[in-house]
């Protein structure tokens, strides 16, 4: 639940983003909000150097972004539609591929998060998405909604379907 | 049909289950660092070509939920009226 004061701390944070306080900046790049897109976008994409390519891109472009930001949406929304833009760059210019993220088979998983990212990676694309918008990063369905250029029912259906298929796939005997 | 709690205690489920399986990853600190570096860099650019906001009111588009990227127009996606975005 967001409170007053952390509608208050955040409008503070974007203020001294706008400024160009230097300590802000670091805070965003390296903190909550960088680690966020980091982890978002380790399963969005084929390598590490893509991933790290694209926060960079992301982060590089929120620096004269943020001038014109009117703080109408949260910071983290701001963030994820400049990072869908940049992702949609990147396919762009890169042929797809179904392969599993070479960023998420490495140390740091145990066999459980591995077979769980296997799962994850069977689910249809927007419901894979969806999923860790919500449930990995901690997005608001309303600021899924805004990501991903859908009304909040629209999002919350979408989330509901993937909830659903995420339990056939974790409990295929069930069916 | 579910019901609210039922659907709270579905989405708590499911927020500690991504969280036992799937454990928020550090930046790695080489990449940190970098990162860091080039955001500092280009908020000097910036800062030296042109003056900052004071604050997003002086300085915001006339249209809600726009920025500009390198000259570019950039529009968060969206229903924007739907969460009352427009003026």
């Amino acid at each position: 639940m967001v409170t007053h004061k952390d509608r208050v701390s955040e409008e503070e944070f974007i203020l001294r983003l706008q400024k160009g306080d230097d300590e802000a900046w670091k805070e965003l790049s390296a903190g909550e909000h960088g680690t966020s897109l980091y982890n978002y976008l380790r399963h969005k994409l084929p390598s590490q150097q893509d991933v790290e390519d694209v926060v960079h891109d992301t982060l590089l472009a929120s620096v004269r972004a943020i001038q014109n930001f009117d703080g109408r949406v949260k910071l983290s929304t701001f963030l994820f539609s400049l990072a869908h833009h940049k992702l949609a760059d990147f396919w762009r210019r890169r042929p797809d591929t179904a392969e599993l993220p070479e960023t998420l088979v490495g140390p740091g998983l145990n066999q459980e998060g591995i077979e769980f990212v296997e799962v994850l990676h069977q689910l249809k694309d927007e419901h894979r998405q969806v999923l860790l918008m919500r449930y990995h990063i901690g997005l608001g369905v309303d600021e899924i909604a805004t990501v991903l250029g859908k009304t909040y029912r629209g999002a919350e259906s979408l989330l509901s379907r993937a909830r659903a298929e995420l339990r056939r796939a974790m409990s295929p005997d069930d069916e | 049909m579910m019901n609210n709690a039922e659907l709270m205690q579905k989405d708590k489920d499911l927020h500690q289950l991504f969280r036992a399986r799937l454990p928020i990853a550090s930046l790695p600190k080489d990449f940190a660092d970098r990162l860091t570096k080039a955001i500092l860099d280009e908020v000097a650019h910036l800062r030296q070509s042109t003056p900052l906001s004071t604050h997003w009111s002086d300085n915001h588009s006339d249209n809600p939920g726009e920025f500009q990227v390198s000259g570019s127009k950039f529009q968060v996606p969206g229903n924007l009226e739907l969460w009352n975005l427009k003026p």
